[in-house]
């Protein structure tokens, strides 16, 4: 299959581009604890593998170390003017987790600065769904537990030299949190060798992650009503359903509430005389136990502001 | 080499963004009641302060968050804050809703805190959450200022920078300060807080 990177990777006007950030105080945003565990890793490693065969041995996250991320490049080599996925994977130590980059009431979702060579160009992050954390005190966030994966396009310049290798840093922030908050903090390369011809075999990390991330909501009897500020969505074949309200979406009075069973009555708040948009995911567990997690998007609509004062 | 960011989380989207589950005290809501002693004993009750009509702000705190570590270890941020209004008489009052056991929890940690963070205001110890979840604090720091007259003035973020790392370039404790003293309307009276969730008793 041919991709041009403008199918792949969208419109350009989307793509985020920044000049030059100066360094962030890169020892103080990393525990001291992790940091003494990842000296003490290097160390261990150092002397476990010292005559070792060249076979790397994925670090395992600890207590002292919960979050280890990798990146790969998918597929390993790139022709000119077409694109590869980047497939950022973070494993986490049991109980910890990484907060999703939609709205939560607590936390900070992964942050990756891309170091990329002149003329190419970056996608956004595709996120997959993430599941509903509700923490005591009602604290509601959207996290991730055991792996999370996220990938992202990179797009080849056309005139992108064949036979020569492309080396793209990525500097990679996170909280994780388990009944403590542990910011971390790494840097990662990937080289890829730029071919004229290039084939991708499938499945690979890179589809299996893209087939994980939630899509529109197929043809299927869900049935919407703006009532008031009130957003209705009912399922009749549902069992429950959750919604995950994206950064462009409204603001709600109270998600924790909002929904029983088959119906979910989300409640706005009026912002200069609209309620709304709906924006978010919605995760349908079916009946039979199963569920699947969807993107929704409806539109505001027109409702008068409360009078003020009075 | 041009460095392109890829930003996950954009930062422009952060004035509008909202708090994920409930918003809890809205501007104008009566301020609940409280006394609590703080980390030297004394005890410290919200109605004595709007008495005297001063203006309070109230932080919720636990020493070992990295977002208050942010503003009170490698930033500044609320003794600045604080240092900006003392003058006019405005009171601030760190609470700690950290329970037994939980991160943060503890007198002799948030003793610690207070010599090694150089606090100049008291610490609040709340470990049953009573006053916590009265207010609805989420986070650590999550912010209220409470008019001398027992109303909400302001609930929500110190400023608009939610990572771990960086402080804002605004901030809105600040800012909601200054247009109380100069008799103004706050631009920005409700804010998502962000932080480390509060570590509440389960």
């Amino acid at each position: 299959m041919k991709n041009t990177i403008n199918k792949s990777l969208g419109n350009p006007s989307e793509w985020r581009s920044r000049p030059p950030k100066p360094i962030l105080t890169a020892m103080s945003d990393i525990h001291p604890k992790s940091l003494l565990a990842m000296t003490a890793l290097l160390i261990g490693t150092a002397i476990l593998c010292a005559g070792c065969s060249a076979q790397k041995k994925p670090q395992q996250p600890t207590d002292s170390n919960p979050v280890v991320v990798t990146v790969e490049a998918v597929p390993d080599a790139v022709a000119p003017g077409e694109s590869v996925t980047l497939v950022y994977r973070f494993v986490l130590a049991a109980d910890w987790h990484l907060y999703w980059a939609g709205r939560n009431d607590s936390g900070f979702p992964p942050l990756i600065d891309l170091e990329l060579p002149d003329g190419w160009l970056a996608g956004g992050l595709q996120w997959p769904a993430p599941e509903r954390h509700v923490s005591p005190g009602d604290i509601l966030d959207h996290v991730y537990f055991g792996e999370l994966v996220l990938i992202q396009k990179i797009g080849a310049p056309k005139d992108a030299q064949a036979g020569r290798k492309v080396a793209i840093k990525a500097d990679v922030q996170w909280l994780a949190c388990k009944d403590m908050c542990v910011p971390g903090r790494t840097g990662l390369s990937v080289e890829i060798p730029v071919k004229t011809q290039v084939v991708a075999t499938e499945p690979n990390p890179a589809s299996k992650a893209a087939a994980r991330l939630p899509g529109p909501l197929p043809d299927r009897t869900l049935e919407t009503e703006w009532e008031g500020a009130t957003f209705h969505i009912h399922d009749p074949r549902a069992r429950r359903l959750i919604f995950m309200p994206t950064e462009d979406c409204g603001q709600l009075v109270d998600l924790l509430n909002d929904g029983q069973g088959d119906r979910l009555a989300l409640r706005f708040k009026p912002r200069g005389g609209t309620v709304g948009p709906v924006r978010g995911l919605l995760t349908i567990e079916n009946e039979g136990g199963d569920s699947f997690t969807y993107t929704i998007q409806f539109p505001a609509t027109v409702f008068p502001d409360a009078p003020s004062g009075g | 080499m041009i460095r392109k960011s890829l930003a996950v989380f954009s930062l422009c989207t952060i004035l509008l963004i909202a708090s994920a589950a409930l918003a809890g005290l809205e501007p104008g809501d009566a301020a609940p009641a409280f006394t609590l002693i703080d980390t030297e004993g004394a005890e410290y009750s919200l109605q004595t302060y709007l008495d005297d009509g001063k203006i309070v702000v109230l932080e919720w705190f636990n020493p070992d968050c990295p977002f208050i570590k942010k503003h009170h270890l490698n930033h500044k941020t609320m003794n600045e804050t604080f240092a900006a209004a003392k003058d006019e008489g405005v009171v601030w009052l760190a609470i700690n809703s950290s329970a037994k056991g939980k991160e943060g929890h503890g007198l002799k940690r948030n003793q610690r805190a207070v010599k090694e963070y150089e606090i100049p205001f008291p610490v609040l110890i709340d470990e049953s959450g009573e006053v916590g979840r009265a207010y609805g604090a989420k986070t650590t720091p999550h912010m209220f200022i409470i008019n001398p007259d027992g109303t909400v003035a302001y609930n929500g973020a110190i400023d608009n920078d939610r990572s771990a790392a960086k402080v804002g370039e605004t901030n809105y404790v600040a800012a909601a300060l200054m247009a109380l003293r100069e008799g103004k309307k706050i631009v920005m009276p409700e804010t998502p807080a962000y932080g480390c969730s509060i570590k509440y008793e389960n």
